[in-house]
């Protein structure tokens, strides 16, 4: 039974759900409808992630079950990228090395089904231009949680802006010290205050339910 | 004119009364200066970021500039202590960076599950010496020579007259853990293996103390700074949180008070849900110092009576914010969480990009100068 995976996703039951993606695919069940079943664990994760019923620890957790049945479907997320949304480019601006943020909204945007192409940490701002002449994202993502690092932010935009790559694209900014202000300063599409921003306002811009 | 060592226990005594819940002739105002005293000095941040005599001398130059600041937070900025103290490494300007680069902490995975242990075998302190040699290529001499920067940077502040709110530097054990293991690892072995970490931790925690009531005997520090950067609530559920957090939280503020000094409890983060449970902490002892993040209104209206709040100008406010904004905001924290058990400082550090006027407009908040 395939919701036996939905909950034992939504619950973090490791062993559980190890067990569950085996059987399924013992019976033949195609890898595309697993991650779909374990999507919708995720969301719930994210559900009660939002209604404090779960922290941080249980998100990286999540992510890391889930990537760990996704190895199992003979691949990483990449196997729901023929299905996926659109692109995201994502990274944290050059000068700043928090990633604890980054990486949740990252998971999250895959477990919603968005490619995702991960910069890292420090990313210059020939490294944005280059990701996006490369994978042709929807939206690019900018974590930033230093202060010192908004004229960086301001950089890059205005780079992207320059090299004529803004048409067909979105960015968003996030991280603790920002806020609307910081997104008008730096020029920024929007500011997102949570992870589960970014899939909104993604979807809602690709049109997606 | 007063001396400096007149104006050294002015300023000590107006600390004591706000930490022991008395009654300071105003409300204190300190600051924890570091990358800032580079941009203020217009000094070399390679250069600040590397030795502890250089960085303790632009502090100092630019403490003397804001007299009315009753404490700095500690006389040098020792990033590479600091980074080493949660088993991360760190890249700094002059070396790994361009100067006036601000150091970027990495996120490594040095720390293997063998580790575990590893230090269960030999100990923390036997295991952290091996783990300096190995993972940052530091022998005992390095290890000597940055402690020593530490006291001497300590003697020049006493003989300038600004104290040091923190001389001894403990860590629950979750932050060496989650630093040395990289966030995502040490999160995931949380839960695939609970009981080894608490083992860990238990033995982790024996060595810490020792250690730090060394330094306290040794130094007679104003307090100690017991900072927590991964272990806030929004960070750990409940059951986590209970296990891998408090406990630690709880021994560790207890052995320091019994060593005889106060506790700077520098902590980051959200940690609203669990702000009840300070009140296990020995009253009139400890510092709740807020990065602006935790609600100061909520501390002062549960802590209130228990221990003094620190804080909590926020870093964005320092940075971007007007003068009359910043003003504002600190008479009011001033109206609201003083005129008792409480410091003005700024959530954290001094951030580097802090506009001078802001500094200038939060000391004259409490100056009313
Ligand atoms: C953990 C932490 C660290 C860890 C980082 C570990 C890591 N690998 O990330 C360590 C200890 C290494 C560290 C180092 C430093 N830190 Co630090 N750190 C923090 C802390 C306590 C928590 C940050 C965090 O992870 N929060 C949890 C995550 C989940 O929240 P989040 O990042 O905001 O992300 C959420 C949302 O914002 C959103 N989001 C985030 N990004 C994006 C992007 C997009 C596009 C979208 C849509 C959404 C989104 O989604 C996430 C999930 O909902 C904060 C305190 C704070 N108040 O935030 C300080 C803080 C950010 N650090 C700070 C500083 C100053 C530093 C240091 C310079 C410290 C020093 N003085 O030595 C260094 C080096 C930093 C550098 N050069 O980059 C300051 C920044 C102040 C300022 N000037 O702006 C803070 C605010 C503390 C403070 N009040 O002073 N830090």
């Amino acid at each position: 039974m395939s919701q036996n995976l939905v909950n034992a996703m939504a619950d973090l039951e490791e062993t559980a759900l190890v067990k569950e993606v085996k059987a399924l695919q013992a019976q033949g069940t195609p890898a595309l409808e697993i991650i779909q079943k374990l999507q919708e664990g995720m969301n719930i994760v994210g559900k009660r992630y939002e209604e404090k019923e779960y922290y941080l620890s249980e998100l990286i957790m999540s992510a890391e079950i889930f990537k760990e049945a996704a190895t199992l479907l003979g691949g990483d997320l990449s196997a729901a990228d023929s299905h996926s949304h659109g692109t995201f480019v994502m990274g944290t601006i050059y000068g700043d090395i928090h990633d604890i943020g980054k990486n949740i909204v990252t998971t999250v945007m895959s477990c919603n089904g968005f490619k995702v192409i991960d910069l890292g940490v420090d990313v210059a701002t020939a490294d944005y231009l280059k990701a996006i002449q490369e994978h042709k994202p929807q939206v690019v993502g900018i974590s930033c949680l230093l202060t010192t690092a908004f004229d960086g932010m301001k950089e890059c935009i205005s780079a992207i802006e320059a090299a004529g790559l803004r048409k067909d694209l979105k960015i968003l900014i996030g991280g603790g010290p920002c806020d609307q202000t910081t997104a008008d300063y730096v020029g920024a599409d929007a500011y997102c205050k949570t992870a589960q921003d970014a899939v909104e306002y993604s979807k809602k811009l690709l049109g997606i339910q | 004119m007063k001396s400096n060592q007149e104006l050294y226990q002015e300023r000590l005594n107006r600390m004591t009364q706000a930490v022991t819940l008395g009654r300071p002739d105003r409300v204190p105002v300190m600051a924890w200066i570091d990358a800032w005293a580079a941009t203020y000095r217009k000094g070399s941040m390679a250069k600040l970021s590397q030795s502890a005599l250089y960085s303790n001398k632009l502090i100092l130059e630019t403490a003397k500039d804001f007299p009315q600041l009753d404490m700095i937070e500690v006389g040098a900025a020792l990033p590479r202590a600091v980074a080493a103290a949660t088993l991360s490494t760190v890249k700094v300007a002059g070396k790994e960076l361009p100067e006036g680069s601000l150091w970027q902490v990495e996120e490594l995975d040095h720390l293997q599950e063998a580790d575990y242990d590893r230090i269960l075998k030999i100990g923390w302190k036997a295991y952290k010496k091996e783990y300096y040699k190995k993972v940052l290529g530091w022998g005992g001499y390095d290890t000597f020579k940055l402690i020593l920067g530490g006291i001497i940077a300590g003697r020049r502040c006493k003989k300038a007259g600004f104290p040091e709110l923190s001389g001894a530097f403990p860590n629950i054990p979750l932050d060496p853990l989650a630093g040395g293991r990289g966030m995502a690892k040490f999160m995931t072995d949380l839960y695939r293996m609970p009981d080894k970490l608490k083992e860990v931790m238990d033995i982790m925690v024996i060595d810490i103390i020792e250690e730090n009531k060394g330094i306290i005997k040794q130094a007679k520090p104003f307090s100690a700074f017991l900072g927590v950067a991964r272990g806030s609530s929004n960070f750990l559920s409940p059951k986590l949180w209970n296990k891998f957090v408090w406990p630690y939280v709880v021994q560790i503020v207890n052995a320091m008070v019994e060593s005889g000094t106060f506790v700077n409890l520098h902590f980051d983060g959200e940690w609203n849900r669990d702000i009840e449970r300070f009140k296990e902490l020995p009253k009139g002892k400890c510092i709740w110092a807020s990065d602006s993040v935790t609600s100061v209104y909520k501390l002062k209206e549960v802590l209130g009576d228990h221990m003094c709040i620190k804080g909590d100008v926020p870093p964005a406010l320092l940075a971007l914010g007007k003068p009359e904004d910043v003003y504002s905001y600190c008479s009011k924290l001033i109206k609201d969480i003083g005129p008792t058990g409480f410091i003005l400082a700024p959530g954290c550090t001094t951030p580097y990009n802090t506009k001078v006027e802001n500094f200038k407009a939060m000391i004259a908040a409490a100056t009313g100068q």
